[in-house]
């Protein structure tokens, strides 16, 4: 058992609305461990903003953990959490709802990559 | 100390492959979009044939449901260009001796062909979401790079 621990590989953990959860579930990724802790949650109108964020912290400790998908539309409530996780493991990964279609002005990762073009860095030294 | 001429010549290099990155990952996330639809109109039509709540949240396990394994997880590997890690995806066969069990069978033993074509949809998505982690993994890298390039190069200043 121990061998069979060991050699096992990490999780995609999925934060997401129901439509979400439910496929990427069917696809395989849902498990539920020995300590009864699942690695997805679905969101609905009725969860608060601090079980989500509480949530995304909680899959973030767990070291069985390398991929966290979350509903774009629920990465803009927690913001501040998803930027202030720099660390590449686990990998946290921004995709599109049902309602609300992928943005790439509001990606995180993106928005970092986006802030590299400096204004100040683009002036060339004048020529001639 | 390196140069100056050499410092930029190499922040060039990193800003370029950054932009390839960039438009890399706002592909794969479409790509990412596109399946993920498809997969929710299949679901739909499931739901369509099924019930409303035959298809839905209710029916996924809960704590208070038994413990079991992911059929599909994530392996690392070395990139053999780079030496970065990179994820794969792992697939493994249901055994409910090993706890493996098979997430259509949560939705009724006589599923819609459409539940199935939905879990194939959403397998397809879960490459394109690896595909977008590792992306993202080496724009980070790049963006770590240009970070300390610059720091070099107004060291040098």
């Amino acid at each position: 058992m121990a061998l069979h621990a060991a050699i096992k590989g990490k999780l995609i953990s999925v934060i997401g609305d129901e439509d979400t959860c439910v496929g990427f579930l069917l696809g395989g990724v849902g498990e539920i461990n020995k300590n009864r802790h699942p690695n997805f949650m679905v969101v609905d109108k009725n969860t608060a903003v601090s079980e989500i964020e509480d949530c995304f912290k909680r899959f973030l400790k767990r070291d069985d953990i390398d991929i966290i998908l979350i509903n774009q539309n629920y990465a803009e409530l927690i913001r501040h959490v998803i930027d202030a996780h720099t660390a590449p493991i686990p990998a946290v990964l921004e995709i599109p709802s049902k309602d609300h279609p992928y943005d790439a002005s509001k990606d995180s990762i993106l928005r970092r990559a986006k802030g590299m073009f400096n204004p100040e860095d683009l002036v060339g030294v004048p020529r001639g | 100390m390196p140069k100056n001429a050499e410092v930029c010549r190499l922040l060039d290099i990193l800003t370029l492959d950054m932009l390839d990155l960039i438009q890399q990952q706002v592909q794969c996330k479409v790509d990412i979009e596109k399946h993920k639809n498809e997969g929710d109109i299949l679901l739909a039509k499931a739901r369509y044939i099924q019930g409303v709540s035959s298809v839905s949240s209710s029916q996924l396990p809960t704590e208070n449901s038994g413990d079991f394994q992911a059929l599909t997880t994530i392996a690392h590997s070395a990139d053999e260009s780079t030496g970065a890690e990179k994820f794969q995806i792992e697939k493994h066969p249901v055994s409910k001796e090993a706890g493996y069990v098979n997430p259509v069978h949560w939705f009724g033993v006589l599923v819609p062909r459409c539940l199935q074509m939905a879990r194939d949809m959403f397998d397809k998505t879960l490459q394109l979401v690896v595909e977008s982690a590792n992306i993202q993994n080496e724009l980070r890298n790049c963006i770590c790079g240009i970070l300390s390039l610059k720091k070099v190069k107004y060291d040098i200043e």
